[in-house]
């Protein structure tokens, strides 16, 4: 009886740490990654800039290619 | 009894392994598809007062041309239930951040912004303005792109893009898949010169580009008129999925 009982107890306590461990890991996992697209967010401004200087220097180019 | 209770073990260690959620983890180094939805609601709009939507406002999935306005609302509502840790808006000239946005239990998971464009900083032409929402827990990122229309960009062209035909006033934006085919047809012949993202030159009135990955410009002036458009592409490499967990 106490055997089977043991038997029903430990597996799910087991299963119930190692969830919680997994889920830890991805918790922490995302997290970092959290920051890393925070990061990368951070410096996405720059591609506007160069989006930007892109446009006026084609529009430049075209005034340019007009008038020549 | 013993082998009952060893069944009842399997049976509730299973159960705890199916409530277990994979999500989607998503990698710094891929472009991913624009697809954060915004409601945008114009005040007054300066191009085209009659354009004005009135009550909700316009709904655009991660990427769009805004009409020229005054004052705009920015309702951000990420899909998928993911949570707004951190919000970001940058325009040309400004960023706003904001972090736990995410209403309590009863609120709407969603987000105002009043924008109003400086005059003759971000009222000019080609200021965009980017929105993301980073979710730190669940990992379901989002992100937007917008460009403005301008009365300095008016040539017509008809936007055919990822399967939607549209008519655009003189500024495009066309998001796909990195190296789908996509096509502009402009009211007339257009000159063009190449920028730092490559895309076969337009053939008369039509441009049929493959759309180069990540954000690229395109600047075409009527040969006639000499009014100019501008086209702003996005190219994505991957693909979101929220909904599954």
């Amino acid at each position: 009886m106490i055997g089977g009982l043991l038997g029903l107890i430990i597996p799910i306590l087991l299963k119930g740490l190692e969830l919680y461990l997994n889920s830890v890991n991805a918790s922490n996992a995302m997290k970092k990654r959290f920051f890393e697209f925070a990061e990368k967010m951070s410096g996405e401004y720059l591609n506007s800039v160069k989006l930007r200087e892109s446009y006026k220097a084609q529009i430049s180019a075209l005034k340019e290619k007009k008038d020549g | 009894m013993r082998k009952f209770c060893k069944l009842g073990g399997l049976i509730v260690a299973l159960l705890f392994v199916s409530c277990g959620t994979t999500p989607q983890i998503l990698d710094t180094a891929v472009f991913y598809r624009r697809d954060l939805p915004i409601t945008v609601v114009y005040e007054t709009t300066v191009s085209n007062p009659e354009a004005i939507p009135l009550g909700g406002g316009t709904t655009f999935q991660g990427n769009g041309v805004l009409n020229r306005a005054s004052r705009y609302t920015f309702i951000v509502s990420p899909k998928g239930g993911a949570k707004m840790d951190l919000l970001t808006i940058t325009t040309c000239h400004r960023e706003f951040s904001g972090e736990k946005l995410t209403p309590g239990f009863f609120g709407k998971n969603q987000y105002k912004y009043e924008y109003i464009p400086v005059v003759g900083v971000e009222d000019v032409p080609q200021c965009l303005i980017r929105m993301n929402v980073l979710d730190a827990k669940s990992g379901k990122h989002a992100w937007a792109l917008f460009d403005v229309q301008d009365d300095e960009t008016t040539l017509p062209a008809r936007v055919t893009c990822n399967g939607e035909v549209s008519r655009s006033e003189g500024v495009s934006i066309c998001q796909s898949r990195k190296g789908l085919l996509q096509r502009l047809v402009f009211d007339e012949e257009v000159d063009f010169v190449p920028s730092n993202c490559f895309i076969d030159t337009p053939k008369g009135r039509v441009l049929e580009l493959k759309i180069p990955l990540g954000e690229c410009v395109f600047a075409f002036r009527g040969k006639d008129s000499g009014r100019l458009h501008r086209l702003t592409t996005v190219g994505y490499e991957g693909l979101l999925i929220r909904e599954t967990d």
